[in-house]
């Protein structure tokens, strides 16, 4: 393991900082992630008011909104939501938590902060780099949120945002104005700014993951003594430097189409909006979804991969055993990922791609459900005869299992060419990505945070009240989510204004309100995690090195780690998951701990 | 309404209970206490949702009338996947718990000291592999009936079309926010009749517009038990043409004119002396005095069939309302088909209309 020099020697000159250097323009890895962490969380506070927004629609359509209303839609309005706010809200939900709220947690967050101790490096190979990946947030950030405020609104075509509703341009001349609705104008424009910017921050952080997994391990830790959390980190980094590009070309070309007047997106017969056509263009509008999907797929596992490394880590610690089948685990993430950059047609079966393409792209998908299925045996056979303590993350982290399950099952449907014909573009699928993305990776991201608090702020949060937010936050999601699957199975169009307008669903409506009351209560509960994280942030008891026992080497390091973290380089010694270790009085055996006399060295770690 | 109060009530106990078996375990931190309610809460949830779906086709909230002859294969591949997939999960879900239910920890039990099982891990690598695998070759006929029209294709390669295996076409373009349909007239059509020739040259070229087109705007009009061949194309941005009780659903591709075909297999209209009403059932036909088959027709509210849009396209995206009739007999649609053309030779349809 070469370990450069020279940012060692940088680490020591950085005793005296100010402030500034110190917590804001920050090289050191703890620093970045904790920031990443921050915006994260408030940023996860806009799209939850927004998705509110959202089901206050659904829940009551066409109803007034009390108070809010007054504020938001007034007299002109009758106090009730207009059909362009309800897409902007669905669109900028999606966009919000996507692309600022899970991936930045969860690669920005827990991948910065968690690389370097658990793999025993001082910091990350590259820490400026590191630094300019959390900056190139801000102006993603910044532009976003002003799009809000733009004429037309902030985008408004979906997080998908597909050509031609959001490419069209006026003729040159007439603005940035777009013909097919408001939000595809300056909105739409600053929507692409907007994620080009994440996308170099993505990149960014990944190149860094890579190099420092490959490059700063500590003595001793082989690639296969790697915790699951830096073995999905790594993972997720190689999915997502190779599939990012083809994101960055895409919103290139549609910055372009919308700009100066290419056309990628536009077809060679031109579009006829109203009164007025667009001259011929020579493009298509089905390469867009191709590339936004070459991309967006891969981007499904950037946001559950570290969420299951972090829980088969967090579900080890609480069950005090070692992890059912280590490499067959590393073996089905790395198969994920690979599956996962076939399987991009299947968001396509209904687009007009050529249906024989389509069944290629269902044998890879439903393929990819086998290494779901080994994580979850994996899991379960990891809690079998074990010693469960249900802490907060690991109350969590067990919803995620089990939440999972129901993602990955409800995921054969619509892979299923026939079925998805009819369930495509329903609430199925709203179901579906909700069970993966919020049931299973927000899930994960509590489980984290809750989990690795005390080593990010010295502190423990209080468990009370962490038990209280799981429980409600459970049943509250699961009443959200789970009866949109009910709602698909009766046909219900995803991304409508008026979920009543047409006679097949209308008589679901009851099962809508029950969502949006749902909704509501699991908003309102995430208040307590808020309260409970920062109250514990100043008033927490103090955590001492390793108050879950754990064997990683981040519990080595003092809570919260200083610059270069360890006292002494640490030497690795073993695996990650040595619990319960026959004829030891401890029932954990750190990674960094010499082999203790009279207990035998299990084979092949 | 009552349903929805039985289902209210559920919910609340439901809730209720959960809150009951875990606040004692929540506010008491004592390992003996509740230390299993955390299984409870667990368990019950994840048996109420494998509850939710016999309770919801109970509820009627399931899927809409199937009327088509695919949509019988397809729904019955989704009761397939159900089966599958909701004996996984009940498994799974049974496991889950009771592993929670058993192992909380326990200072007097140390736990297995194990690595795994590379038995194990073929087993549960190898059945679901095999299992998946038969699942995805075997829906592949299904799909490509719906989608790779292996008719229109054997037709076009014999170069004729037999009288038995005459289909109807249609040009349905979509716009902010309807759906316009175009229709042969009743000559053209006489003309396909004639020759099979004809049929497959439009079919080629896509249905070239002629003067004497009847043009319809958000009704679909077609025969229970002909094919309805639809040659769809859109105007402005993608829209996705979605016959929920057909179980058809396909985008419609700025640029392209994308074919897509269904045959329903029961009528929902009859002519009531003034207008073509929907919303009604064919019971049965009988032998009328006259010698002539008598319809016997009921009200049915399952039998209103919606077009609906299933890509966002914009502010009324969830408005873009079409409906589709079936015509009991070819008879009957050409009825329908005279009117309209009658009509449209009063009121042209203004080509640039903004809604």
């Amino acid at each position: 393991m070469s370990e450069s020099t020279t940012h060692d020697v940088g680490h020591e000159h950085h005793h005296e900082m100010s402030f500034i250097k110190k917590y804001i323009f920050s090289e050191d890895h703890k620093i970045i992630g904790i920031q990443f962490l921050f915006t994260g969380l408030i940023m996860f506070l806009v799209g939850g008011i927004l998705a509110l927004g959202v089901r206050t629609q659904l829940g009551w359509p066409g109803q007034e909104i009390p108070i809010l209303g007054k504020l938001l839609f007034p007299g002109s309005q009758g106090h009730k939501m207009g059909p362009d706010f309800y897409n902007m809200l669905f669109t900028m939900h999606a966009s919000v938590m996507i692309f600022f709220v899970i991936i930045p947690l969860l690669t920005g967050a827990f991948g910065n902060f968690l690389i370097p101790l658990m793999i025993g490096a001082k910091d990350m190979a590259f820490p400026k780099l590191n630094m300019l990946s959390y900056w190139f947030m801000w102006p993603a950030l910044i532009t976003i949120l002003i799009s809000f405020t733009v004429d037309g609104g902030a985008g408004a075509s979906g997080w998908t945002a597909y050509p031609t509703i959001a490419s069209s341009t006026m003729p040159s001349g007439m603005g940035y104005r777009s013909p097919a609705q408001p939000g595809s104008g300056i909105g739409q424009i600053l929507w692409l700014v907007s994620l080009l910017f994440v996308g170099v921050s993505s990149m960014a952080g990944s190149v860094n993951y890579i190099t420092t997994i490959i490059n700063l391990r500590a003595a001793g830790m082989t690639m296969f003594r790697m915790p699951l959390t830096v073995w999905a980190m790594f993972i997720t980094a190689i999915l997502q430097a190779f599939a990012l590009p083809v994101l960055t070309v895409a919103l290139s070309l549609q910055l372009l189409d919308k700009t100066i007047g290419t056309t990628f997106f536009l077809p060679p017969t031109g579009l006829t909006f109203g009164n007025w056509t667009t001259g011929p263009g020579g493009g298509q509008p089905l390469l867009w979804q191709h590339l936004f999907w070459f991309y967006s797929h891969p981007a499904v596992y950037i946001m559950i991969l570290p969420a299951m490394g972090m829980v088969s880590d967090i579900i080890t610690v609480f069950a005090r055993k070692p992890l059912f089948g280590y490499k067959p685990m590393v073996l089905a993430i790395a198969g994920i990922a690979g599956l996962g950059f076939i399987v991009w047609g299947h968001h396509m079966f209904q687009s007009g791609m050529d249906p024989r393409l389509g069944t290629g792209f269902m044998v890879a998908t439903i393929m990819i459900a086998l290494p779901s299925a080994v994580k979850t045996f994996n899991w379960l056979g990891t809690l079998y005869q074990s010693n469960i303590h249900f802490t907060t993350p690991m109350l969590n982290a067990l919803a995620f299992v089990a939440m999972f399950v129901i993602g990955g099952l409800s995921g054969i449907f619509m892979a299923a060419t026939p079925v998805d014909i009819f369930i495509h573009d329903t609430y199925f699928i709203v179901a579906h990505i909700h069970y993966v993305l919020f049931m299973s990776s927000v899930f994960g991201i509590f489980a984290g945070i809750t989990f690795w608090y005390p080593k990010m702020f010295g502190r423990m949060m209080n468990e009370r009240w962490g038990k209280i937010h799981f429980a409600i936050t459970f049943i509250a999601a699961n009443c959200t989510f789970y009866p949109m699957h009910i709602l698909g199975v009766g046909g219900t169009p995803r991304r409508y204004f008026e979920p009543t307008s047409f006679d097949w669903i209308h008589h679901m409506q009851p099962i809508n309100t029950f969502i949006s009351i749902s909704a509501f209560v699991m908003g309102l509960a995430q208040l307590i995690f808020l309260a409970n994280f920062f109250y514990s942030l100043f008033w927490g008891p103090k955590a001492d090195r390793n108050p879950w026992k754990s064997n990683t080497l981040e519990w080595t390091a003092p809570s919260p780690p200083p610059h270069g973290n360890y006292d002494a380089p640490p030497i690795v010694f073993r695996g990650p998951y040595e619990y319960c270790v026959p004829g030891m009085e401890e029932d954990h055996l750190p990674q960094s701990l010499p082999q203790p006399s009279g207990v035998p060295v299990p084979v092949g770690h | 309404m009552i349903k929805f109060a039985i289902f209210s009530i559920l919910t609340i106990a439901v809730a209720a209970f959960g809150l009951y078996a875990l606040f004692p375990a929540a506010l008491k931190p004592s390992p003996e206490g509740g230390r299993k309610r955390w299984a409870y809460l667990f368990g019950i949830v994840l048996l109420l949702e494998a509850l939710a779906f016999p309770f919801a086709a109970m509820m009627g909230w399931w899927l809409p009338k199937s009327v088509s002859t695919f949509s019988g294969g397809i729904d019955l591949l989704f009761n397939i996947i159900l089966a599958v997939t909701g004996v996984t999960f009940v498994g799974v879900g049974i496991i889950f718990t009771y592993v929670l239910f058993k192992y909380p920890a326990d200072p007097n039990r140390k736990s297995w000291y194990t690595h795994g099982s590379h038995k194990l891990e073929m087993v549960w690598t190898a059945v679901p592999a095999v299992l998946l695998f038969v699942l995805a070759i075997a829906q592949i006929p299904a799909w490509l009936e719906v989608k790779n029209m292996g008719w229109l294709r054997d037709a076009l390669q014999a170069g004729e079309v037999k009288p038995e295996n005459r289909f109807l076409q249609v040009e349905i373009t979509a716009r902010q926010w309807e759906w316009r349909m175009r229709y042969p007239s009743p000559q053209h059509i006489e003309q396909w009749n004639q020759d099979g020739k004809t049929v497959l040259n439009d079919v080629r070229l896509k249905m070239p517009a002629r003067p004497d087109d009847v043009r319809t705007v958000n009704e679909i009009h077609c025969v229970k038990g002909q094919k309805c061949l639809v040659h769809l194309k859109t105007m402005d941005v993608i829209h996705s043409f979605f016959l929920p009780q057909m179980r058809l659903k396909q985008d419609a591709l700025p640029g392209k004119t994308i074919p897509v075909w269904f045959e329903p297999t029961e009528a929902n209209c009859y002519f009531d002396g003034k207008e073509w009403k929907d919303g009604i059932r064919l019971e049965r036909s009988m032998p009328g005095s006259d010698g002539k088959d008598k319809e016997v027709w009921v009200p049915d509210e399952r039998n209103v069939w919606e077009l609906a849009c299933a890509e966002y396209c914009g502010a009324r995206h969830s408005l873009m309302r079409g409906k589709l009739y079936v015509h009991n007999t070819q008879e009957d649609f050409l009825a329908w088909l005279k009117k309209a053309e009658a009509d449209n030779q009063l009121t042209s349809i203004p080509q640039t209309e903004k809604k």
